[in-house]
């Protein structure tokens, strides 16, 4: 019963040059795609550390998501090598912590998938739906 | 008295006595049995307080970039990961080699209440190299248990292997009990030899990283999550965050899980005795992609 | 009338105990992965009740103080939601009456010392509502454990607030408490319906009590001592970490902050230490207290001198938790001996 009716909230973080504007292209394509994700717009995907990740959690998200250039099409060359080290190690820690690391997505999605960018969001919404809300980040202050 | 504390005394006093430094960092008996403290010496009569034993835990090497310390040359008492804590430091430009007087000890394997550290058992590095260091003093009494190979690499894992093997709830709940009893005093990280940002992110008010609830379980996950990561591939194994906590909270695992993980992927890496960058200082194409179009989802 | 009533066995206080726990929280001394605090107790094992007998009626205080259960760590004390475009503010709900079984007389004497501040006008209304729905049953100590200092501070048999003290019989095994206030009383009529018995005696416990230091001498000898560069040294050690404050029966720092989400919010007060860099750091960026030394030495001349000023008694009960868990050996002892030293130099 739960399923039917529970939206999850995801935190997308888009890296500026592709996976952003992959995001615009579904856009301007009329590509339609759940609502439940927000997107924000970080200047490269190693932008986002640790502690963003686990801030969208402690406010409420049910998935985050972080989106960058493939590997090898980095604006800044080894912006998504870094991010692929960092976010493997927070996955394993998160892991490790009995947290669950599946309602974090790493993936790299360019200026031109725009059907990727649909793909990824509608398949994590459908997986965060099944799993249901998540409480194990939360802080549990004014959760309605 | 030992030997190594006989000529830790004799070369304090000398270097005191010859201005070669202001002052001599080391470890002198505490107040309780059993206790060994941090002290500083400054003239060559008190150079006698100094000794080195088994209850010299305390990482020294972080002291050297309090503020207190600049401006002065500084002789300073290091065992093993201690130095490795310093060569690191020295790596990341934080301090100059020059300024300071290193004299190297051969540690005996410290003490964990009534037994031998856990984390001394699995140490390969207990005496700083000789080209390291300015001297080193050897002959310290090796407890049966420390003499031969440390105990091998993979059994120093033992604990984590066991919570891997748990399911995750149970994993959770663990850490759910451990982390319930943090009182966020930052003992933890003021101990830990390598974490040494001039500002920690926890302390900063703007961006203002941490809620201060302590009734939180999100916010100690948060905090534990991010030292852990801080420090992950610096970490020198010296134990120094497990001996501190007040609430003896197992926060080691969390460093050795990080530390394996990136040694399975990235090669073997000890911070401190191999040259830096350390693996998250550097990032490159030819490492595993995890989350590729096949990869990790 | 001191009403003395007593149990047949520890066990028999326990479930006594537990047969008002629809009315009391009852909260006892616990080992939990072998750190020990005090604990709500409900359902136990055979284990866990022998630890709670053990702690309760040990010579030593456990780690954690009972300061948690009258001044908790974080503290909600508003919520705030936005609705229809107008402010709601609520309060949270009241404290439940607790009992706290097992504290130790110096837990009692540092609640006093934070009365003096949170009691005083202007009261704080959370601690007040606590500490008027505690109940607190103290084992007097028979002798002084390791890392005790209560004589010196006088306060071995000091129970003044305590509401029932406790004693064990070893002839007998029996357990005896003596009420000895209007809350003990309420308590020991209770518990006497839940099948404890009257006693005729109660058994005085054989701690010797040696003269305290007098706190004017202390203070004026911390004046003296300002100066010292032992400041200097004792800082230079310290690694400024909070355990000290956070473990100390009479720290009462706190600091009030906001959490807020959206449409709605709380405003939660929380332990906050005077170790820590940003504890004086005002909105401009300036701190007072700038250095390690400054800290170091306000956290000692707060206890030994400006307390005895400000309420008229030292800041510190000598329950030696300080030092027996700061990483690098400093306890009130380390400053105590040497001005002790000190003065008599002179």
């Amino acid at each position: 019963m739960m399923q039917d009716t529970f939206e999850p909230k995801i935190i997308a973080f888009c890296c500026n040059w592709c996976s952003y504007a992959g995001a615009d292209l579904a856009g301007t394509g009329r590509l339609k795609y759940p609502e439940n994700i927000r997107i924000i717009r970080v200047p490269c995907s190693s932008r986002v550390d640790s502690a963003l990740v686990l801030r969208a959690f402690q406010n409420g998200a049910d998935g985050v998501m972080i989106a960058g250039c493939h590997p090898g099409d980095c604006h800044y060359d080894t912006g998504n090598y870094h991010t692929r080290k960092r976010m493997m190690l927070l996955k394993s820690l998160m892991e490790f912590m009995g947290l669950d690391e599946e309602r974090l997505l790493v993936k790299w999605i360019s200026g031109n998938e725009a059907d990727r960018f649909k793909d990824t969001v509608e398949s994590f919404t459908s997986k965060l739906k099944k799993m249901g809300a998540s409480g194990k980040v939360r802080d549990l202050r004014c959760a309605k | 008295m030992c030997k190594i504390t006989e000529e830790l005394q004799q070369i304090a006093a000398e270097l005191l006595k010859e201005g070669k430094v202001d002052l001599v960092l080391g470890y002198t008996k505490g107040e309780q049995e059993e206790q060994s403290v941090p002290c500083i010496v400054t003239q060559p009569e008190d150079a006698s307080k100094l000794i080195f034993d088994e209850y010299s835990e305390k990482a020294l090497s972080k002291y050297l970039l309090e503020e207190s310390f600049q401006d002065k040359k500084v002789a300073i008492v290091l065992k093993g990961c201690d130095q490795r804590a310093f060569k690191l430091m020295q790596d990341e430009s934080r301090l100059g080699r020059e300024d300071v007087y290193l004299i190297g000890v051969e540690c005996p394997g410290m003490k964990w209440g009534e037994d031998l550290s856990p984390f001394c058992l699995h140490c390969d590095y207990r005496t700083p190299a000789k080209e390291d260091v300015d001297s080193l003093l050897t002959g310290a009494d090796i407890p049966e248990a420390m003499q031969g190979e440390p105990l091998d690499h993979e059994d120093s894992f033992t604990d984590i292997n066991r919570l891997e093997k748990m399911s995750k709830e149970e994993r959770f709940e663990f850490w759910k009990r451990q982390l319930n009893r943090c009182k966020r005093c930052y003992t933890c990280r003021n101990a830990c030899p390598v974490c040494t940002c001039r500002v920690c992110v926890f302390d900063r008010e703007n961006p203002d990283y941490i809620d201060r609830a302590k009734d939180q379980m999100a916010q100690h996950q948060f905090y534990h999550v991010i030292r852990a990561f801080h420090v992950s591939d610096r970490c020198v194994s010296c134990g120094e965050c497990a001996r501190v906590c007040p609430e003896g909270i197992p926060l080691h695992l969390l460093n050795q899980k990080l530390l394996r993980e990136l040694d399975k992927f990235y090669g073997e890496y000890q911070a401190g005795i191999d040259e830096v960058p350390t693996p998250l200082s550097h990032a490159n194409a030819d490492e595993p992609d995890f989350f590729g179009k096949e990869g990790k989802a | 009338m001191k009403p003395v009533i007593a149990a047949k066995s520890f066990e028999q206080l326990l479930k006594a105990l537990h047969q008002l726990s629809s009315k009391y929280l009852v909260v006892a001394p616990t080992t939990e992965d072998g750190v020990e605090h005090y604990r709500p107790i409900t359902q136990m094992s055979e284990e866990q009740k022998s630890q709670v007998e053990r702690l309760s009626l040990r010579n030593q205080p456990p780690l954690g103080s009972v300061k948690p259960f009258l001044f908790p760590d974080s503290e909600i004390y508003i919520e705030f939601t936005k609705k229809d475009g107008k402010l709601d503010v609520q309060t949270p709900r009241a404290s439940v009456p607790q009992i706290i079984l097992g504290a130790k007389p110096c837990d009692v004497v540092s609640l006093e010392l934070i009365d003096k501040v949170f009691l005083e006008d202007p009261v704080d209304g959370l601690y007040q509502e606590k500490r008027d729905n505690t109940v607190l049953i103290v084992n007097q100590c028979d002798e002084m454990g390791a890392n005790c200092r209560c004589d010196d501070f006088g306060v071995q048999r000091s129970t003044g607030s305590a509401d029932l003290l406790m004693s064990k019989d070893e002839s007998s095994g029996k357990i005896l408490l003596k009420a000895q206030s209007e809350k003990g009383n309420i308590l020991a009529e209770e518990l006497l319906k839940e099948g404890m018995e009257e006693n005729p005696v109660f058994r005085e416990p054989k701690v010797p009590v040696k003269e305290a230091l007098e706190s004017e001498k202390i203070q004026q000898a911390m004046d003296d001592f300002f100066e010292s560069p032992f400041w200097e040294e004792l800082a230079m050690r310290c690694i400024g970490c909070a355990t000290c404050t956070f473990y100390c029966p009479t720290c009462h720092c706190y600091d009030i902050r906001d959490f807020q989400r959206k449409e709605q919010g709380a405003r939660y007060r929380t332990w906050d230490s005077c170790m820590f860099p940003d504890y004086t750091r005002m909105a401009g960026g300036h701190n007072p207290r700038p250095t390690r030394k400054d800290r170091v030495q306000n956290r000692f001349y707060h206890k030994l001198s400006y307390f005895v000023k400000n309420e008229g008694a030292l800041g510190c009960v000598g329950c030696g938790r300080c030092g027996e868990k700061c990483p690098v050996g400093i306890s009130m002892d380390t400053v105590l001996n040497r001005i002790g030293g000190e003065v008599n130099d002179k």
